[in-house]
């Protein structure tokens, strides 16, 4: 295991508003190794995206911020991420150079008033070639290997002359501008229709092994999932419930909430009349939130008395597998808090 | 775009033409003519009033005329000899009664702008990058004081400081000695002197709306997706705030450039007669009571011209700033 890139740990994002503490990342811990990918899937509002932000720094300013995120260079020391300065320099030469970012919403990640080659060029000249002419040239094959028609004309035009799905090609062109380590990709092609995000998806899968990255993707679409990752991370409320690779993920996943999940895809073949399977309730508003398991308002196999008095821990239940759930006595176990006492058999 | 730009020539055009006959319409629409004003101040004073003189007057004036023929008389040689005709009041021409004043009132409305931006641009930016804090509600207080006092009272305020601390009366836009001297640059430099007050007292709501639009719009755009790509590709937070949101911004403000001009001009008549300065507010409220009609009919015309064009200058600026609007426009 010497070969991981990023190693998250006890990651948590508190953000204190109005009504009350919103933990919106709370402990979660992951590792990614290099040319690994590696999927977070979650709903809206699991804490996915400020997970990802808290890796980068760029959760809000009044966010409290806690835990280790190890970022392993190619060459030189490891830093803890989560120790730098928000705003200082080695934070911003990992940014764009070492960790890059692309984002959901192609239409508002460009500046509407710049063109795709100013912003281009931009990065690369921040973190790799300070001449103008040269960071062009770069910019220009990027977006040819992106698959852009006509690339230098591209670079004078505006992202309102280009439709959702060359936008997030140029996009990924400029996060992979400055040839980073780890791409983390959140939800990259919600907003494309499906064609297009077969063609994105595939460009990314090349482009990885072209520049020998890695990519953590975040996305809620589990389709997404089977097509892009080795490993999954599935997160509700701010904590990772189940930990696996893809394969057991969708043939034996362990969490209620993640078979829960899994059974709500829609199949082809399946018989058309029989409703789809949705996961009853919504998703409790994580601020202020009682103790216990967070899917346990929800959950269909829930024990009372347990799983509403304290939070399981993400613990390995077979192997490669760790599952956050009282179900399997490994959790119980090793939850084996002063609360538990008393209890009797709960299991 | 050569299309797009003749389109607006025309429409400034017929929207200079409208203004010229609503505001002839307006200035007379008062009972009595500025003949009869002249006749009841004499008899007013005492004086006899020679009805032959007054004959003669009106037939001169042509103000014994309808008054689409009247409208006629000061509008035909405008357009043809550029001759805005001649004030009754005064008994000289208009236009060298104006062009000083027109000249001083856009010199103050300008200095006032730049004034405005120069002072609320870097308080907003201030007051965005740090909401909330210490120094962002102190300038809130400041501006919405700013905001809410009347600018005639704000210049007697400053008459009076400039008047115990520096010993100056601040009255006027130049020194008495230059008073009636033609201009010279020694002139001029006595006429930037002069300037500070009245551009402050002018633009101290403008100054204080100003903050509070910026701020806002700022502290919208720094929730922007694309202020987050911009931080996410390394780029340092001073630069991109001001090449992404800062930028963004600006376009609401530079948008309101054109409005701004008739704002100020209207506002800074008040504050003219407070401060005593030669602009054309105060002598546009005299010809307006004296029903001076071409005098005042030739200021608002003239006054309408410049907020025409400011109006098209931003529009300008805005299409060159914004490629989304310049691609709107063009097609």
């Amino acid at each position: 295991m010497d070969d991981i890139l990023l190693d998250v740990q006890d990651l948590k994002t508190h953000l204190p508003l109005e009504e009350g503490l919103l933990k919106a990342v709370d402990g979660i811990s992951f590792a990614i190794r290099r040319g690994e990918t590696i999927g977070l899937v979650g709903e809206s509002g699991c804490g996915k995206s400020m997970a990802v932000r808290s890796i980068m720094r760029l959760a809000p300013n009044f966010a409290k911020f806690s835990g280790r995120v190890i970022y392993h260079p190619q060459a030189g020391d490891p830093v803890d991420i989560a120790q730098l300065d928000a705003h200082g320099e080695r934070i911003r030469e990992i940014r764009g150079g070492e960790i890059a970012m692309i984002f959901q919403e192609p239409m508002t990640s460009f500046s509407p008033l710049h063109t795709i080659g100013n912003q281009i060029t931009e990065a690369i000249r921040v973190h790799r070639a300070q001449d103008r002419k040269e960071a062009h040239k770069i910019a220009i094959d990027l977006l040819g290997r992106v698959g852009m028609s006509n690339p230098s004309q591209r670079m004078s035009e505006h992202p309102h002359q280009l439709s959702g799905g060359m936008r997030q090609r140029a996009m990924i062109a400029m996060a992979l501008s400055c040839e980073p380590s780890l791409l983390i990709a959140d939800e990259p092609t919600t907003a494309l229709d499906v064609t297009v995000q077969a063609q994105v998806l595939q460009l990314m899968r090349d482009l990885q092994v072209e520049f020998g990255m890695s990519i953590l993707y975040i996305t809620h679409d589990l389709g997404v999932i089977a097509r892009m990752v080795q490993y999954v991370a599935v997160m509700y409320l701010g904590k990772i419930v189940e930990f696996t690779d893809v394969d057991s993920l969708f043939y034996q996943a362990k969490h209620p909430y993640t078979s829960a999940l899994i059974k709500s895809i829609p199949k082809i073949g399946k018989k058309s009349r029989r409703r789809l399977e949705s996961i009853q309730g919504a998703v409790p508003v994580p601020i202020n939130r009682p103790p216990g398991c967070g899917f346990f308002p929800r959950c269909s196999v829930a024990i009372p008395g347990l799983c509403d008095r304290v939070e399981p821990p993400l613990v390995q239940v077979a192997p490669d597998h760790a599952a956050a759930c009282y179900v399997y006595p490994e959790v119980a176990e090793a939850a084996n808090a002063p609360a538990l006492e008393g209890q009797g058999n709960g299991l | 775009m050569l299309n797009y730009l003749l389109r607006r020539l025309l429409y400034m055009a017929i929207v200079l033409f409208l203004v010229s006959i609503l505001s002839f319409y307006i200035i007379n629409l008062p009972p009595g003519s500025w003949i009869q004003n002249y006749a009841s101040e004499l008899e007013a004073s005492g004086d006899i009033v020679d009805q032959e003189e007054l004959d003669f007057l009106n037939m001169r004036y042509g103000l014994d005329l309808p008054l689409h023929e009247q409208y006629f008389r000061w509008v035909v040689p405008l357009i043809t000899k550029g001759d805005f005709g001649q004030s009754f009041e005064w008994g000289q021409p208009v236009w060298p009664l104006i062009e000083e004043r027109l000249f001083l009132t856009m010199t103050i409305s300008i200095a006032s702008i730049l004034f405005v931006y120069a002072v609320s641009v870097p308080i907003a930016l201030y007051s965005a990058i740090n909401q909330y804090s210490i120094g962002d509600y102190f300038f809130s207080f400041m501006g919405l004081i700013g905001l809410a006092t009347p600018n005639f009272l704000i210049a007697l305020v400053f008459m009076i400081i400039m008047l115990r601390v520096f010993g100056v009366t601040p009255g006027g836009l130049f020194s008495p000695e230059y008073l009636r001297e033609p201009w010279s640059l020694a002139k001029f430099w006595d006429m930037l002197t002069h300037l500070p007050v009245p551009v402050i007292v002018v633009g101290t709501a403008g100054t204080a709306s100003l903050i509070r639009i910026l701020r806002a719009q700022l502290l919208d755009e720094f929730q922007k997706q694309y202020v987050l790509t911009a931080r996410s590709k390394g780029l340092r937070e001073r630069f991109l705030i001001v090449k992404y949101p800062l930028r963004m911004a600006f376009n609401p403000i530079v948008s309101s450039i054109g409005s701004l001009l008739p704002q100020i001009v209207s506002g800074s008549a008040i504050v003219s007669i407070v401060l005593g300065l030669p602009t054309t507010g105060p002598l546009l409220l005299r010809s307006l009571i004296a029903q001076d009609t071409y005098a005042a009919a030739s200021m608002l015309l003239m006054l309408s011209v410049l907020t025409v064009l400011g109006v098209f200058l931003s529009d300008m600026l805005l299409m060159w700033l914004d490629p989304r609007i310049r691609y709107e426009r063009a097609n």
